[in-house]
């Protein structure tokens, strides 16, 4: 009894941690791709440097992307873009909702 | 209880669903702490409006956590809460779904500068019922604020760190304390080493370096860096401990 008490009191805990939906974020364009090339801003005039990033389509998820997308993306951001890498992205006109490595 | 209390953290340790940001694991930290804030806002009333919010949103931190980390004064620091009514051009981010964005820069092995940006024309601030505005901007804020020390979004839905804004706010969960437990106790613990990362003085990277809310990945850094990550992670593990046995003998 105590022994079986033991286990389940051990055991307790974990599907309350385990138990996590990750809600997606839903923008009506979204590919999978990866990136081709970053361009550095020279001389930018903006408030934020933002790197010009050149995606290549390799999925669409949703909506209409083109097979190659390029991307304005906040250097100092949420996102750090590294080339060559895959990524699945979610965009509105064309504006970034969300970025994730894949 | 010791072995039980050492499984449940040993369960637990694993399946936080927080997660910390590439730079923070990648060893960048804030030099001192409280890291000091201030609201940038020429409207005297949104000022204060955000003052008060932000306020909340700190207090609530650090009330829960137990910890100093934040301090917003009224100048000195460069370090910036802002509302932004051109949010979508100045930061080219979607602005029917994002509501705020926290950027940060480095300077050396430190996180030098960090500026929260709201997304003041989204429509979940400029609702007709101002409770709800209020509720969601301080969301927004509590949210923000865990980025800018090095938390990342969470897998946990329930956790403010989640990528999603809650509405209703029931306020932190426990892995958003967790989450911060972790990163102010790695923060304090590189403070004491003087820790540095090997990513720190890269000789093609600039002063100022791309922070991100990506995903984690492991840092393929010098052994001592791995080492004191490594001595940071198990100091925090035993504080844990520790914490957890105080909150038994407390009840």
């Amino acid at each position: 009894m105590g022994k079986n008490f033991l286990i389940l009191v051990l055991i307790l805990p974990f599907p309350v941690f385990s138990t996590v939906v990750v809600k997606a974020m839903d923008c009506p364009d979204q590919f999978e791709g990866r990136v081709k090339a970053i361009i550095e801003p020279v001389g930018s005039t903006h408030v934020f440097s933002v790197n010009k990033v050149i995606f290549e389509n390799h999925r669409l998820l949703k909506g209409n992307v083109k097979d190659e997308v390029t991307l304005d993306v906040l250097q100092n951001g949420p996102f750090q873009i590294e080339s060559q890498k895959d990524y699945r992205v979610q965009l509105r006109n064309g504006k970034v909702c969300w970025i994730d490595e894949l | 209880m010791l072995i039980r209390c050492f499984l449940f953290y040993f369960i637990s340790f694993s399946a936080w669903g927080y997660q910390l940001t590439q730079d923070f694991v990648n060893g960048f930290y804030w030099a001192s702490l409280p890291v000091k804030f201030i609201i940038s806002e020429n409207d005297p009333v949104r000022k204060s409006f955000l003052k008060k919010l932000s306020e909340t949103a700190i207090k609530e931190w650090e009330k829960e956590t137990g910890f100093s980390i934040w301090d917003l004064s009224l100048e000195g620091s460069t370090n910036i809460i802002r509302w932004s009514t051109n949010f979508s051009s100045e930061t080219r981010m979607d602005p029917e779904s994002v509501l705020a964005v926290a950027i940060r820069y480095t300077d050396g092995p430190y996180i030098a500068k960090s500026e929260i940006i709201i997304n003041g024309s989204h429509p979940a601030f400029n609702t007709p019922y101002s409770s709800v505005n209020n509720m969601n901007l301080s969301t927004t804020l509590v949210h923000e604020l865990g980025h800018t020390m090095g938390l990342d979004h969470s897998e946990n839905e329930l956790a403010v760190m989640a990528p999603n804004l809650q509405y209703p706010y029931n306020g932190l969960h426990s892995d958003d304390l967790a989450g911060m437990i972790d990163v102010y106790e790695q923060t304090e613990y590189r403070q004491i080493t003087r820790y540095v990362s090997p990513l720190a003085y890269k000789p093609e990277k600039k002063s100022t370096q791309p922070f991100s809310c990506g995903t984690t990945t492991a840092q393929h850094g010098g052994t001592q860096g791995v080492l004191s990550l490594v001595s940071g992670v198990v100091v925090a593990f035993i504080r844990r401990i520790f914490m957890y046995w105080k909150k038994i003998f407390k009840r």
